[in-house]
């Protein structure tokens, strides 16, 4: 039940329920309903360009039968059923300022920054029908002061057609006071490829959904996500990956560090549907826990209705190896160095992915500040 | 006059129910407090034992059905009902067991006198004898081995009392609850300090002939340096009218104890097996699960280990074989509650013909636990296109000073080991059953070597697509 | 070598980088190493033989520091200083290295990175990109090493004899007073066990530092100038020798010492 400010949402559900008194299949959130105008900064290179044709839309109706990745000759793309990792509930809170870009064949860029002012409350869709053979890179990074609060709720809905490649990368480092909604789908049509790189540095709670359709023979999708949990941070993550083609593949994994009370559920979900002859999946995650205080969960599912494929997930919990500490104390680093630099190197990882000196760039400066605060 | 006695942490989230949510079918009107009363006076139960009944029937029309699972809505509660009916014999005629059953017998090689005790029809005779015979030697080291209902009222009266239902109450779920209302049969275990016994206890001896183990509760105490292995069920389908099989096993491992609990679970295709097993292990105590689920048309079924002392360990070897119409949701659980404990989890999952299998489980790490170290790895093996394998593992870790691992596979079998075997000359059906065996020998090689023997027939069977 | 060992080991302790006396190693509970005594002057280098499973890895582990080799009995001095309970980084700034038999990968750090941190916090001071990268590049010219090595994440990916190469690359960067080599022939091919060799003559012949070498195996003394051999079975140092010692066991192995 919503009372006239407050909207309360189910989000980031599994696929699979699985004991309720573990309380790992969904989370509860409330957030106001009132939104805040927020005009995302947007520089675009290359073959992108601003969608200038309003189609009409028909929700949730996929009129030719042709596959949601592939834009309907009348009806253009159904962004507004693409499914998301976060979930249908995601729908109630509506597009917020919204954002379509369309890609042609050949390379561009698009470099999108959200800047939140203290006290705001700002609802974003970005919105990419990318099409055949294009090659896009977007770049997204959330930024605020250190000490501004607020709620920052962003969707990215992503149509790859055929052979289209799409980078999504998004840097998060908002403000310790805020509430962070990060909402990612994507369809992909055949040979389509999808990566994302997602660091997760601020805010206090963050609520982070992606999830890829891999509808098309052939395609695939990577995704890589680091995270820096303290200071008493919620982390809300669903990862899905849904395999309809043949041949097609995934790989996700996840990195980080908690300490300092920090809370971290990962939900991580490869799907083998019946059909997905020759798919492969492969999902690893690796959490540091460097405190007492921290709470970890980690629920990685493998469904499968398919025979021919393989599938593969791993998950490694609890302090720094006493074999690698004894190799880097071995080289002269002290414990807390060794410890330090490991944490440290799941997010230089994902920087070393992002093709982009500038947002590298803020992502250490970010660190510095962060590195400051702890000592 | 209803007191809160024996249940007294009743837990709030099962009565949590969500406006939208209707049970699927009435229960209650089945299973009334006068059956209960009456199940109560024709096995001479203790005061306490007939009010724990009573208590328990409450939480069960009180809870509501698993909603994250396999669906039970096939399961005949009418029938469940009739059975627990006291008086009523369960033996069948002969010629009402399923000939796919019959078959299974003569190709297991069991003679036909124990295939009508298996199937419930008939008397057990020579297995009476040999489980005497195996009794006179345990006897002599201490070990108690009776059935549920004379240790309720025996010497041990004490000790099963404080110990019954502790480590799986009525309000753990529905099934549970039913389980402490009309519970019968089951077997009663004490093992003194210090004593070894060297030869396994198993549990067939105890069949009883009256439509046999549906609610049976199995309580095994293994005291301080005692050592145990127990095997439960055999490895040949026991057919049954009743379809629903609710048991309970309580294991409790003391101080340096050891036990091993060794299970064949082979129920008939029309089962549903929703049975508790769990183990409470103190300091220094190992409890090792050796597990080979077969049979059953449903199976919610999760051996728990709960490592409260330090240093325990558990280990737990499993191997789920589902085929036709058979829906089995297994797993096991941990929970690591004192320091240096660890938990090693080895699991094998096979689909076929249609066959769902989901891997289901929990590794907890409380606060408490510092220093311990979890590994769990399972397997699965799709042997067909109609088949699934569902892997649901979930991991809670609230300490800093742990290792925790975990990995999943899934896959096919091996043409290149197929064609390597077919060009030994053996024939494709054979090498693919030769294949199954081995992904299964975690198990197998667990097992004493006539079940062994028996689970290899078993796959063997399976793979043949004669059963089901 | 037993003549130096009978006297009075306090004289000639400033002599001596590292002097082992009476070491006993336990691992868990079982005891693997039973009263070592060792002596190694600075600029020497030892060889250490013996059989499988007599306790050679251990020894390293143990002069490492190693917290899963609990030292039981006896004592370690490092140049001058009672490193017995010393922490393993603190042995390595002292100037310890040890190169390992089954290097560890450390994704997301780059060789180079790694190894600039590991000078700086040597040296005690920022080191300029510009000469360390040139230092950096002799050295992996030396051990014909690709330079892309440098920006790859430390040892992730690398083969075995990648691996070892990247152990004796460090070795030659970070320069110690004392390196124990882990059997660091095991796993390479003809043509890496000679590279590797060369690199541990350029640490012996220009940095003038001190070398024990555990392996079993001859084949990467062949280039190398050797001081004192040492043979250890079943936890015991049984013979301690010169360097005729290795031709001799080469020709005939270990046997002829094991019946004493």
């Amino acid at each position: 039940m919503d009372n006239l400010d407050k909207i309360n949402l189910i989000v980031n559900r599994l696929p699979a329920p699985t004991w309720n008194r573990l309380r790992m299949n969904e989370s509860m959130l409330e957030l106001a309903a009132t939104q805040d105008k927020c005009e995302p900064k947007v520089a675009l290179q290359g073959s992108v360009c601003f969608n200038k044709k309003q189609l009409p839309r028909v929700p949730g109706k996929n009129c030719c039968g042709c596959v949601q990745a592939n834009a309907c000759p009348v009806h253009g793309i159904d962004f507004a059923a693409l499914p998301t990792g976060m979930g249908e509930e995601m729908a109630r809170l509506g597009e917020g300022q919204r954002v379509h870009l369309v890609a042609d064949a050949g390379r561009s860029t698009a470099a999108v920054t959200l800047r939140y002012d203290d006290g705001k409350k700002c609802y974003n869709t970005l919105e990419i029908e990318a099409k055949p053979n294009s090659d896009l890179t977007v770049y997204m990074t959330y930024i605020s002061t250190a000490s501004a609060k607020g709620t920052a709720v962003v969707q990215t809905k992503i149509a790859a057609a055929k052979n289209a490649k799409v980078k999504l990368v998004q840097v998060q480092l908002l403000g310790h006071e805020f509430l962070h909604l990060n909402d990612v789908g994507c369809n992909l049509a055949e040979d389509a490829h999808f990566e994302v790189l997602q660091l997760q540095l601020g805010s206090s709670k963050i609520y982070n959904g992606v999830r890829a359709e891999l509808l098309g023979d052939g395609s695939c999708f990577d995704a890589a996500i680091a995270y820096y949990g303290r200071q008493a941070q919620r982390l809300d993550m669903n990862f899905i990956a849904n395999h309809y083609g043949k041949n097609t593949t995934c790989n996700m994994t996840a990195d980080g560090v908690l300490q300092e009370g920090a809370f971290k559920i990962y939900r991580g979900t490869i799907d083998f549907k019946n059909g997905s002859a020759g798919a492969i999946g492969d999902e690893k995650e690796t959490v540091l826990l460097l405190s007492d205080d921290v709470v970890n969960q980690s629920i990685p599912l493998i469904l499968c209705s398919e025979e021919d494929v393989q599938g593969n997930h791993g998950a490694s919990i609890g302090k720094l190896d006493e074999e690698l500490l004894f190799y880097l104390m071995s080289r002269g680093f002290s414990e807390s160095d060794a410890v330090a630099m490991m944490a440290k190197a799941k997010i230089e990882s994902i920087c070393r992915r992002i093709d982009d000196e500038e947002t590298v760039q803020l992502v250490e400066r970010y660190l510095e500040g962060v590195i400051a605060d702890a000592e | 006059m209803e007191e809160k006695t024996y249940v007294e942490d009743i837990d709030r989230s099962l009565y949590d129910f969500r406006n939208e949510d209707k049970d699927a079918y009435r229960i209650e009107e089945g299973l009334t407090r006068e059956i209960v009363e009456q199940i109560s006076r024709e096995k001479h139960d203790p005061e306490w034992m007939r009010q724990f009944r009573l208590q328990s029937l409450e939480i069960y029309n009180a809870s509501r059905m698993p909603q994250w699972g396999p669906s039970i809505e096939g399961l005949n509660m009418d029938n469940i009902v009739t059975y627990v009916r006291p008086n009523t014999t369960m033996q069948g005629k002969w010629e009402d067991v399923p000939e796919d059953i019959k078959n299974t017998f003569e190709r297991l090689g069991i003679p036909q006198a124990e295939q009508t005790s298996l199937a419930g029809v008939g008397a057990q005779y020579d297995s009476e004898i040999v489980y005497h015979n195996v009794c006179k030697e345990v006897e002599e080291q201490g070990v108690v081995y009776t059935d549920m209902e004379s240790a309720l009222n025996g010497p041990y009266a004490e000790m099963v009392r404080e110990h019954f239902m502790k480590l799986v109450p009525p309000t753990d779920h529905k099934f549970a609850a039913l389980h402490g209302a009309v519970w019968s049969g089951g077997s009663f275990v004490y093992v003194p300090k210090g004593v070894k016994v060297a030869i396994p206890l198993q549990s067939y001896f105890r069949l009883n002939a009256k439509g046999a183990g549906q609610f049976e509760h199995t309580l095994i105490i293994v005291d301080d340096g005692a050592e145990l292995h127990f095997i439960e069920g055999c490895s040949a389908p026991k057919y049954n009218v009743a379809n629903l099989h609710a048991g309970c096993v309580e294991l409790f491992v003391g101080k340096k104890a050891k036990l091993r609990y060794s299970t064949i679970e082979n129920w008939s295709k029309n089962m549903y097996n929703l049975n508790t097993k769990r183990a409470l292990v103190a300091e220094g105590g190992t409890i090792e699960w050796v597990s080979g689920s077969f049979g059953s048309h449903v199976s919610y079924l999760y051996p728990m280990s709960i490592l409260n002392g330090a240093k325990a360990h558990s280990e737990f070897t499993g191997v789920t074989f589902a085929g036709h119409s058979q829906n089995l949701d297994t797993g096991c659980k941990v929970v690591h509650n004192a320091p240096h404990t660890t938990s090693i989890v080895n699991t094998r999952s096979i689909s076929k013909s249609g066959g769902i299998s989901t891997f289901r489980s929990s590794v907890v790490v409380t606060n408490k636990a510092k220093h311990a170290k979890s590994s769990v790895s399972c397997q699965s093996l799709m042997l067909d296109n109609i088949s699934r394998s569902d892997t649901i593992p979930a991991i809670d870790v609230r300490t800093s000073d742990a290792d925790i691992g975990h990995e999943a596979k899934i896959g096919r079998i091996s043409d290149d080991a197929v064609f390597y075997l077919m060009s030994r000359g053996i024939s494709e059906e054979e090498a693919k059953a030769m294949i199954v065996s081995g992904f299964a020998d975690n198990v197998s090689k667990e097992l004493p070597l006539e079940y062994a023997v028996e689970m290899n027939n078993l796959i063997r069977l399976e793979m043949q697509g004669s059963i089901g | 070598m037993a003549a130096a060992l009978a006297g009075d080991w306090r004289i000639n302790m400033a002599e001596e980088l590292l002097q082992v006396r009476n070491l006993q190693v336990n691992v868990e509970e079982k005891q693997i190493l039973h009263s070592i005594d060792l002596d190694i002057k600075p600029g020497e280098t030892h060889v250490l033989m013996g059989p499988n499973g007599a306790g050679k890895s251990t020894l390293g582990y143990a002069l490492m520091g190693n917290p899963k080799y609990t030292v039981s009995g006896g004592t370690i001095f490092f140049d001058g200083e009672d490193i017995t309970k010393m922490s393993v980084d603190k042995r390595a700034r002292l100037g310890m290295f040890l190169s390992f038999q089954n290097p560890l990968e450390v994704p997301g750090i780059s060789l180079s990175s790694f190894l600039k941190t590991a000078l700086e916090q040597q040296r005690g001071v920022r080191i300029k990109a510009w000469d360390f990268r040139k230092e950096l590049r002799q050295a992996m010219a030396l051990l014909q090493m690709d330079n892309k090595y440098a920006e790859r994440d430390l040892n992730t990916g690398f083969s075995g004899g990648e691996k070892k190469k990247a152990e004796i690359l460090q070795l030659l960067m970070l320069n110690p007073k004392l390196a124990i080599l882990d059997e660091t022939d095991s796993g390479l091919d003809v043509d890496a066990v000679k590279i590797v060799s060369q690199g541990i003559k350029t640490f012996q012949e220009h940095r003038n530092g001190a070398l024990l070498i555990i392996t079993h195996n001859t084949k990467i003394l062949e280039a190398l100038h050797v001081d004192k051999t040492h043979i250890l079975a079943r936890g015991s140092i049984i013979k301690n020798a010169g360097p005729e010692l290795v031709e001799e066991i080469s020709k005939h192995g270990f046997e002829q010492f094991l019946q004493k």
